[in-house]
């Protein structure tokens, strides 16, 4: 048999512009037709997400002479190496040598290269001394973390930001309180209400509001679009040095990027008066972290007090600064305004009440964030450091009406506002430590953020908005410094053990609106671990643990008193497997805490809790068979109880409110479908499924199931784009809040005292159009 | 097939069956080991209303002996709390052995009176009429939630439902019967309407009566015991006309009788509340 032989070869260019000092090499598993195309491309040994993706975009363009047998062109599979060249192999080349390389491909550099086994692979490495692997490398960590990037993103429609959070496996989202209110997210058995027990960055800045008025960790996502986002990080569970405050279900990490050339138009028109403006800016050969965006967005909503107003700008830049350091600079800035129809009673919806009517059209809020990072990082030869300063200034008015009369006869409304300017950096220093092994790491890092917020809240009136009640008026300063230690450590070639110790000290001060003042302030040391087994090729077992903790909110604490930490320990055991076209993961996991939070029926607000476990399943996996084919599927199941009995909770009992199966799919179809004028049309079709069931009610009750069905399909002209989103096609009469308290919206006698279920509304089915024009 | 269809390669098969058996173990971990709801349930409480010796003469604070020939009573909603009547002995968990007493620091007790209801546990909606001489009356059922149970609103209001509608008129409480002291007999009628009470029972409710603490953890039945006799503890009938038995004295809105009727029916000790598995 006559082997395929390379007849061209693009050059791979370096992930982030600037080469490494030396080559490194990828090598990857290739199969080719018949007629010499890669059908399949697959790392045969990850040197790093980025350099990995880079090498197989650029293997997929490669053309062979097909391999062979008796003279016929047959399939066959090759190993192969993607070379990328470092900058002494730059340096040793003139200017018109890498030009005629470029344009005659890379011959060269790549030939159908035996590649040995897992092992001898580095060992021959070491001895020959031929290349060195440097750059972003995949570090051991939970099999159950996940990383969704834009093929998945795009697949079904996100009216927003926090709505793609939806594609992370285990997340349930709800928006109660309008289109600008922060959603109330749902992550492995957690309710994390508005961000309390999840930790949020986005772009280098973290999104969680320490000590909001309206919750702890409030995270508001509308400051992005949708389309700027790059991809989703999630990494459930506390297993990771890097993760802080906020990070008791997971941490989340938004990348962000812009990848069509040139500038976007795009006008949207639908359903309730729905219309968004949307213009984007990506300076051709450069990356798709360099871009502006422009939103504006206004809606009627879907029924009474649901408008919503909000006009956001986005601008990085990513900038080489010499041969190997860059700096990005992000700048955002937001503005919204939004209607909220609060709750409806089920018995009221029962005896035929509107579901989309609202008991307090004054309802609603604004919100506000502007922010600047910047962030300077260098890769050299066995280190690289990073260092990532960000200014945060939010604002958020938010006025509610959750229990009517019940209160006070003059009405229950309540008015929060919330101002907050955050200043902080991130910095780390990663460097080679070859104690067992050359890829052994040693990282160090330090975070530190702090907050200064001004927070009221006062009750009013429900007919005449005057203030009844100041019921709290204070400035809080919050500080927040965290230093950590993470090792990466190879003692056997198939063995990779990644551990390392977190110590957050977190202070807090809070002037009432007397002058008078307390102070408050505390420390923590979480340990961290992974062990990593590769069982074959692309198939690894991993088994994590780590601990990690809930800050207390800042007016919660007495003068002098140790902040109490809320202490959180997860376990999981998972398998990872992971190749070009399929990637997938099975896991279980564990966490209990020492105390926790619930929404309270009685108190209609989060409480404290006695401690509670949460013990589940998580299965996911991203299937992506051709370039124009892509699926994201997911499915959790988490058992949430209470570990002790303590007032009205009893050991054993769930913990209410959180679905107990959470599913998510995601598939898109993107086949070429003809030429029309001489011009290649594309279609679109995409789908995301989200189901929720078994969502545990306070009585022994459960909610109700959710399944929605959100669609798009899209043709592509050349420079027109043609989408067609509908939300929700199913029309599925969904509850996407439920809550149980007690409440009084009738002034009448008679009124029904006893905690009574209550709903938001979920949007009914949805039309949205858009024409995308590229300029 | 292998190649077009890479999910049935052998890792990846492996993983899909883990995960199918790691979902319905943990589903059947969940029914092995119980505790597949949420901690409390709601409740029916059934409601019976009671007057202990409907018919016996009785002996008010002024000394008259007043014997009921007629009474009846509207109630309106009621509603039962875990907050603590304002009267209730301090909570358990705070009372102090001898020697602490003797030894330890003195206890505050702050005044008593600040009732707070708390959370309502249960409540009977709509309104009904009950004849008192009658000694129990099945009222509407009412619902409720499990968790231990502390005090109760009882409430006045018009209904044209039950069995009294038709005695009661427009009246929330009315009773016929006779006074004795001193020789002296009065045969009287007295009632109020809603409007008339609310003067000493704002909207017509009575709040902070005792409900016999009890942690309720299932279905049941609510009885409010009414006490007649309070009604008349500070109602002199001395300045009433004697009436005759065919034809009684009808006490009117304003007259002293009536003011003292009315507080009467705005004391706690009126009623009190238990619970009956």
């Amino acid at each position: 048999m006559q082997p395929p032989r390379p007849l061209e070869q693009p050059l791979a260019t370096w992930p982030g512009g600037s080469p490494g000092e030396h080559d490194v090499v990828v090598p990857v598993l290739l199969r080719i037709s018949t007629a010499g195309a890669v059908l399949e491309a697959q790392v045969e040994v990850s040197v790093g997400d980025a350099l990995d993706r880079e090498a197989l975009a650029v293997a997929r363009r490669w053309r062979f002479e097909p391999a062979r047998r008796g003279g016929k062109p047959v399939e066959a599979r090759v190993r192969a190496y993607v070379r990328f060249v470092g900058q002494r192999q730059h340096h040793h080349q003139s200017e018109g040598e890498r030009s005629h390389r470029s344009h005659e491909g890379n011959l060269r550099a790549v030939g159908p290269v035996q590649v040995p086994k897992y092992g001898e692979d580095e060992h021959r490495q070491e001895n020959s001394r031929e290349v060195r692997v440097q750059g972003e490398r995949t570090l051991p960590g939970a099999a159950s973390a996940t990383t969704r990037d834009r093929a998945v993103i795009r697949a079904a429609p996100h009216r927003t930001a926090g709505d793609v959070l939806r594609v992370v496996p285990g997340v349930n989202l709800t928006q109660h309180g309008g289109e600008g209110k922060a959603h109330q997210i749902f992550f492995r058995g957690f309710d994390a209400v508005h961000g309390q027990d999840l930790e949020l960055w986005a772009g280098g800045a973290p999104v969680n509001d320490v000590s909001n008025l309206h919750g702890q960790g409030y995270a508001d996502l509308h400051f992005l679009m949708p389309e700027v986002l790059r991809e989703v990080q999630s990494s459930p569970g506390v297993y990771d040095p890097g993760q802080g405050d906020f990070a008791v279900a997971g941490t989340m990490r938004l990348a962000l990027g812009y990848d069509e050339p040139g500038a976007t138009a795009k006008v949207m028109v639908g359903s309730f008066g729905t219309r968004r403006y949307f213009l984007a800016y990506h300076p051709r050969d450069t990356r798709e972290e360099t871009f502006a965006a422009f939103e504006s967005y206004s809606t009627d909503g879907f029924g009474p007090s649901r408008s919503a107003q909000r006009t956001s700008a986005v601008a990085q830049a990513l900038y080489n600064l010499g041969e190997r350091a860059t700096m990005r600079l992000l700048v955002t800035h937001y503005g919204g305004r939004f209607a909220s129809a609060g709750v409806v009673r089920l018995e009221d919806l029962r005896r035929g009440g509107d579901p989309f009517a609202t008991y307090d059209p004054n309802q609603g809020g604004d919100s506000s964030r502007s922010q600047l990072v910047v962030e300077l990082s260098e890769a050299k030869e066995g280190f690289r450091w990073s260092l990532v300063p960000f200014l945060v200034l939010r604002g958020m008015r938010l006025r509610q009406n959750f229990t009517g009369y019940l209160e006070d006869p003059r009405g229950d409304g309540v008015q929060q506002l919330n101002d907050a300017t955050t200043v902080g950096l991130t910095a780390s220093y990663r460097r080679s430590w070859p104690l067992f092994s050359p890829r052994d790491l040693l990282e160090a890092g330090v975070q530190a953020r702090s907050d200064g917020i001004e927070q009221s809240q006062r009750r009013l009136e429900s007919a005449s908005g005057r203030i009844r009640k100041v019921e709290v008026d204070a400035k809080v300063h919050a500080a927040d410094m965290a230093g950590y230690l993470d090792a990466v450590l190879h003692p056997w070639k198939r063995l990779a053990l990644r551990g390392g110790v977190r110590v957050d000290g977190l202070s807090y001060r809070t002037v009432d609106a007397g002058g008078q003042a307390r102070s408050a302030q505390g420390a923590r040391l979480n340990r961290r671990g992974t062990a990593e087994l590769i069982l074959t090729t692309g198939l690894f077992a991993s088994a994590s643990y780590g601990e990690g903790f809930r800050s207390p909110q800042a007016r919660s604490l007495a003068e002098g008193q140790r902040a109490p930490f809320t202490t959180v320990a997860s376990q999981e055991l998972g398998l990872r497997y992971r190749e070009e076209r399929l990637q997938g993961s099975v896991a279980v996991f564990r966490t209990t805490l020492s105390d926790d939070l619930a929404f309270d029926q009685a108190r209609a607000r989060n409480e404290r809790t006695p401690a509670t476990l949460r013990l589940g399943g998580a299965f996911e996996m991203v299937v992506r068979l051709a370039s124009w084919f892509t699926s994201s599927t997911s499915l959790t199941y988490t058992r949430a109880t209470f570990r002790r009995s303590e007032g009205e909770y009893v050991a054993g009992a769930l913990l209410p409110y959180v679905p107990q199966f959470v599913g998510r799919s995601d598939l898109s179809f993107e086949p070429a479908l003809r030429r029309v004028l001489g011009r290649l049309l594309e279609g679109q079709l995409g789908a995301g499924i989200s189901f929720y069931h078994r969502r545990p009610l306070p009585y022994g009750e459960f909610g109700r199931d959710a399944f929605l069905l959100d669609l798009r399909a899209g043709a592509k002209l050349e420079n027109f784009h043609l989408t067609f989103d509908i939300y929700n096609a199913l029309d599925d009469r969904w509850f996407d809040g439920e809550f149980v308290y007690a409440s009084r919206f009738d002034q009448g006698e008679g009124a029904s005292l006893v905690p009574a279920r209550h709903a938001t509304m979920g949007p009914p089915r949805t039309l949205l159009v858009s024409l995308e024009v590229a300029l | 097939m292998r190649s077009l269809f890479p999910i049935l390669s052998p890792p990846w098969v492996v993983l899909s069956l883990l995960a199918l058996t790691l979902l319905a173990l943990v589903s059947c971990e969940e029914e092995v080991a119980g505790g597949s709801t949420t901690s409390g349930r709601r409740i029916i409480l059934k409601t019976r209303l009671e007057v202990t010796a409907p018919g016996d003469p009785f002996l008010t604070g002024l000394g008259w002996k007043v014997t009921l020939t007629k009474a009846a009573v509207a109630t309106g909603p009621l509603y039962y709390f875990d907050g603590a009547p304002p009267f209730a002995a301090a909570p358990r968990q705070l009372r102090r052995g001898v020697l602490a007493r003797w030894l330890g620091p003195s206890v505050a007790w702050a005044h008593p009176g600040h009732y707070v209801p708390g959370n309502a546990r249960g409540q009977v909606l709509q309104s009904w009429s009950a004849d008192l001489l009658a000694g129990t009356t099945e009222l509407p059922a009412g619902d409720g939630i499990t968790g231990v149970y502390r005090s109760g609103r009882f409430s006045f209001a018009a209904s044209s439902a039950g069995p009294a509608a038709g005695f009661l008129g427009s009246n929330v409480a009315a009773v016929e019967g006779r006074a004795e002291k001193d020789g002296m007999t009065v045969y009287f009628r007295v009632g109020t309407d809603l409007a008339t009470l609310t003067t000493r029972a704002p909207e017509g409710r009575v709040d902070g009566c005792v409900f016999e603490e009890v942690d309720v953890q299932q279905d049941g039945t609510v009885v409010v015991q009414i006490r007649p006799s309070v009604w008349f503890n500070l109602v002199d009938f001395s300045g009433v006309a004697p009436g005759t038995v065919a034809a009684p004295t009808t006490i009117q809105p304003g007259e002293n009788a009536h003011l003292g009727f009315l507080v009467g029916l705005a004391q706690l000790s009126a009623y009190r509340f238990r619970y009956e598995p």
